[in-house]
């Protein structure tokens, strides 16, 4: 069954669909409307074109549209198409194509832009009613499920034209939304074998049985009829293609039995996977692959320990699924995992059909997640990535799961809004969500995290601090904890060393090192620490933020002095950031009405070391000049420190009477819109490209019944 | 609807629900003493780590421990406090791990080198006939001996202890009496030993002396 709202579907199997029927022959028209009657149906609209049509769908909810390509009209079965890809308040809306047999050339295009299904258009009652029957047989086939009904039109129209490459290539791409699933693999096999590819498929029958030895008849009616009845050999051969989908499985010392068992099961079913007995080497690897996609790991103590190693891993691979394999976890390492967006722990030893049981369900999860957990965890990868719309649409999915409580769908709201750098608003959330029952280790971090946006230094440490209680694994939280305390004029070495005990070479703690010793003035220190790092620029970041801070405050000398010990200690290997720093100081100096210094500063900037800048630093020169020839002043608007932020609850509350969560685009992932996203059209029609250029505007109209009468806003 | 769904339906209390109430209290600067105490009563594991950091600060292991059972039973895998956590860690990686061993009964000198030498793995005997059996087939990175022990002094001691083996690289310190006569100061030094802290001292000072000449012994 399709993850996604499946309604739709379901209306359209017990009759209770709103149907729109969009065709330009009249008696065409009357003739799909006395059919859909005649089939049960009674909330049916009729039109002649599409641009007509768009008013429907902005005042009625309708489930399912019977419409012709239209391609002679300025909106055309494209246009439509792209709308439901496009506007939200079309996404779940279905849509069946009718063709003439000269529009059959559309097929594969209309099932790339997600439309549902197809069949020829003939003038006669039978033939409507027979083509619409067809759609209501295979829903109930197919469970449901708008994709694979799709797909069994698609198989349909690709095997009659003998595209047998497209089709293999469709069954692979749904390998990860169907993991392990027999039925695709055997399908599969046999266009494999349809198209000649007898290594391949043979291949492919072998997966099969492998994952469900139920499958073997089947297969081996499929060998009889394209191999001679040779089945070949689990171990023969060797392919890139794998029933779930995987792109690459790292794992990391985990126990010799445990590894045994995956390592087989992965053999067998040409799983590519790395073994690595080092986490170093596994991280080196990361640095250099797009991959992986799985992580399964086990947990060690010594050396790069698995906290150390997990933290590390997940900065460089946010997306990955990790999997950890322990015997028992104490309350610190599990509370880490948590946080690490970990998706399961398994208890050794391993059985090999419970194992593979679980990684078809993380697989499937981690595709089209449907379970809290794992809603969750794409909330904060989304959020970690910078996908902020796909956070909120993961957001309203959550709120939708019956096992979501109120305190989950603040947290997420909260963890959202602090992405948006809403943080006020941010903080008001997640100590709504600490109420009511959120996460208390990711609600502390959000709380902490939106304090020290605001300033509020003393209540960010102190929310930190309790997370660390909790959580007492986490090296980014003790760094955000050494920040807020330097603010604070404390002391930063203890939770640097406390960090470095859980991981002696974390770069998260040498950038804290280094921001502190730069910013109090040890620019010695701060030079050295930088020259270790490969990447200075959320450092210069931090200053510079600190910088404007003070300047926003009037602590122009404190501004200045920040910039001057940033550029004592950015060594030769990062030349480039000084060009960023003097523009940046050049801008101060303007902002104070030293026009001098500014200049003097200004001049440093360089080319080599930054083009862009450079560019913008030769500007302000110029003006600089302008200004000396006209005997005027060049001097930068100061900008005004906002209002210092009130914690209580009266102005909690009025921030949260404004919040909005504002989304920008709306986001269809792979399976959620029939075959979007899963099958690709070979080539692109000139009328395709030219439709898809141009999206007609759409917006729902809001409504209220008014005595039994619907009346628009 | 089910037994089940009723029972994660979502007007249930969240766990630690008074604990959330009394940090949140906190954070509004306002006072939450009574609500941690009740979420402790309570038995909820929040309040219940937070008892534990504070008897870590002051208290004797055996409360700690106490409230770490009572904790572990309630967290899958077993609680540990941030405190052990970083102790542990710190072991495995054998980063700084010194051991020591202290001969003596004083309470307050035991529960100060356990609650806060960190680094240090730390055994203690009251008996010095015991301590040198312990000594005869364990080295300690240092030894801090009670200048009063029965049966013999800790010069005494020392002298005895000599005989059997060398004091190599450890450190040997002697908490002393005021009462003790400082014309020994100059033996106990022939005799190896590094420091010498006349009583009363505070905790701290103990610890913080053995640290820095542990540090120091290692200095190239």
């Amino acid at each position: 069954m399709s993850p996604e709202n499946p309604s739709r579907v379901f209306n359209i199997v017990d009759r209770t669909a709103t149907v729109l029927v969009i065709e330009n022959n009249i008696s065409l028209r009357s003739l799909y409307n006395n059919v859909l009657k005649s089939l049960g149906y009674t909330h049916i609209y009729t039109t002649n074109e599409i641009s007509i049509a768009l008013g429907v769908l902005e005042s009625e909810v309708v489930d399912w549209v019977l419409c012709s390509p239209q391609t002679e009209n300025k909106l055309n079965i494209y246009h439509l198409l792209n709308m439901c890809i496009k506007y939200d308040g079309l996404k779940e809306t279905l849509i069946t194509t009718t063709l003439s047999d000269s529009e059959k050339k559309h097929i594969p295009h209309i099932t790339a832009l997600g439309c549902f299904s197809w069949f020829l258009s003939k003038s006669t009652e039978d033939h409507i009613r027979s083509s619409l029957e067809e759609i209501i047989r295979r829903i109930k086939i197919y469970k449901c499920d708008p994709t694979l009904i799709t797909l069994s039109f698609l198989e349909d129209f690709l095997r009659d034209s003998q595209k047998h490459s497209e089709l293999i290539n469709t069954y692979r791409n749904l390998m990860s939304l169907y993991p392990g699933n027999t039925a695709l693999l055997l399908k599969m096999a046999e266009s494999q074998l349809l198209a000649g590819k007898k290594k391949e498929g043979s291949l492919t029958l072998q997966q099969a049985c492998t994952m469900n030895i139920a499958a073997k008849p089947e297969a081996q009616s499929i060998a009889d009829k394209y191999l001679s009845g040779v089945l070949p050999s689990i171990s023969s051969g060797s392919t890139d293609q794998n029933p779930f989908g995987l792109k690459e499985c790292f794992i990391c010392k985990i126990d010799d039995s445990s590894k045994e068992v995956i390592e087989n099961l992965f053999t067998e079913t040409f799983a590519p996977f790395k073994y690595f007995s080092s986490s170093e080497n596994c991280l080196d690897d990361c640095e250099k692959t797009v991959g992986p996609d799985l992580l399964i790991s086990g947990w060690w103590n010594d050396g790069l320990n698995t906290a150390a190693f997990l933290q590390r891993f997940r900065i460089m691979k946010p997306h990955s699924v990790i999997v950890i394999i322990a015997h028992k976890l104490d309350s610190a390492e599990i509370a880490l995992l948590n946080e690490m967006n970990c998706a399961v722990v398994l208890k050794p030893p391993l059985l090999r059909d419970k194992f593979l049981e679980t990684l078809v369900w993380l697989i499937q999860q981690d595709n089209r997640p449907l379970e809290k957990s794992f809603l969750i965890i794409k909330i904060r990868q989304s959020l970690e990535s910078g996908k902020i719309d796909r956070a909120i649409k993961f957001k309203e999915s959550l709120q939708s799961n019956p096992l979501a409580s109120q305190g989950d769908i603040l947290l997420s709201t909260s963890e959202i809004l602090l992405k948006q750098g809403n943080y006020e608003a941010s903080l008001a959330i997640a100590i709504d969500a600490l109420k009511y029952g959120g996460d208390s280790v990711a609600c502390l971090n959000t709380m902490g995290r939106s304090f020290l946006k605001l300033g509020k230094f003393d209540k960010a440490f102190q929310a930190f601090d309790q997370a660390q209680e909790l959580s007492p694994l986490n090296v980014k939280r003790l760094c955000s904890m050494a920040e807020a305390s330097f603010e604070l004029g404390g002391d930063v070495s203890d939770l640097l060393i406390e960090a470095s005990i859980i991981d002696e070479n974390s770069r998260a703690v040498k950038s804290t090192e280094a921001k502190t010793k730069i910013a109090s003035g040890n620019t010695n220190a701060g030079r050295n620490i930088l020259a270790q790092l490969s990447s200075i620029k959320d450092i210069i970041a931090y200053l510079n933020n600190k910088a404007v801070t003070a300047a926003l405050d009037r602590k122009y000398d404190e501004a200045v002095a920040l910039y001057e010990q940033a550029l004592e200690s950015v060594p030769d290997l990062h030349a480039k950031y000084r060009t960023v720093v003097n523009y940046n100081l050049g801008i101060l100096h303007l902002r104070m009405g030293q026009m001098d210094q500014a200049e003097k500063v200004l001049q440093r900037c360089v080319p080599k070391e930054d083009a862009s800048i450079s560019e913008k630093a030769s500007q302000l020169l110029e003006n600089i000049k302008q200004a000396r020839a006209a005997n005027k002043q060049l001097k930068m608007m100061e900008k005004e420190a906002p209002p210092p932020f009130q914690l209580n609850e009266e102005h909690l509350k009025k921030i949260k009477r404004g919040i909005r969560l504002a989304k920008v685009e709306t986001i269809i992932n792979k399976g959620e819109r029939c075959l979007y996203h899963i099958f690709y059209s070979p080539e692109k029609l000139k009328i395709v490209l030219e439709s898809l250029s141009y999206l007609p505007s759409f917006k729902v109209k809001e409504s209220i019944e008014l005595d039994n009468k619907k009346v628009f806003l | 609807m089910n037994g089940k769904l009723l029972k994660i339906s979502k007007n249930d209390q969240p766990d630690d629900h008074l604990s959330r109430q009394a940090f949140l209290r906190e954070i509004m600067d306002e006072d939450a003493t009574s609500l941690w105490q009740q979420a402790e009563n309570q038995g909820e594991t929040w309040a219940l780590a937070r008892r534990i950091r504070l008897q870590e600060q002051k208290q004797p292991a055996s409360a700690q421990q106490k409230t770490k059972d009572v904790i572990s039973d309630k967290v899958s895998g077993g609680f540990i406090s941030r405190r052990q956590k970083l102790i542990d860690l710190k072991k495995a990686k054998k980063i700084h791990h010194y051991t020591a061993l202290y001969i003596g009964n004083d309470p307050q000198t035991i529960e100060g080198l356990t609650s806060l030498l960190d680094d240090f793995e730390c055994e203690h005997t009251g008996n010095p006939k015991q301590a040198l059996e312990i000594l005869s087939h364990k080295t300690f990175t240092s030894i801090i001996i009670e200048y009063d022990l029965p049966m013999a002094n800790a010069i005494q001691f020392l002298n005895t202890f000599g005989t059997f083996c060398s004091l190599n690289e450890q450190i040997v310190a002697i908490l002393v009496p005021k009462t003790v006569d400082p014309s020994n100061k100059k033996i106990a030094a022939r005799l190896g030993v590094k420091l010498w802290l006349e009583k009363p001292f505070a905790s701290h000072v103990l610890t913080s002396c053995i640290k820095r000449l542990v540090e120091k012994s290692h200095e190239p």
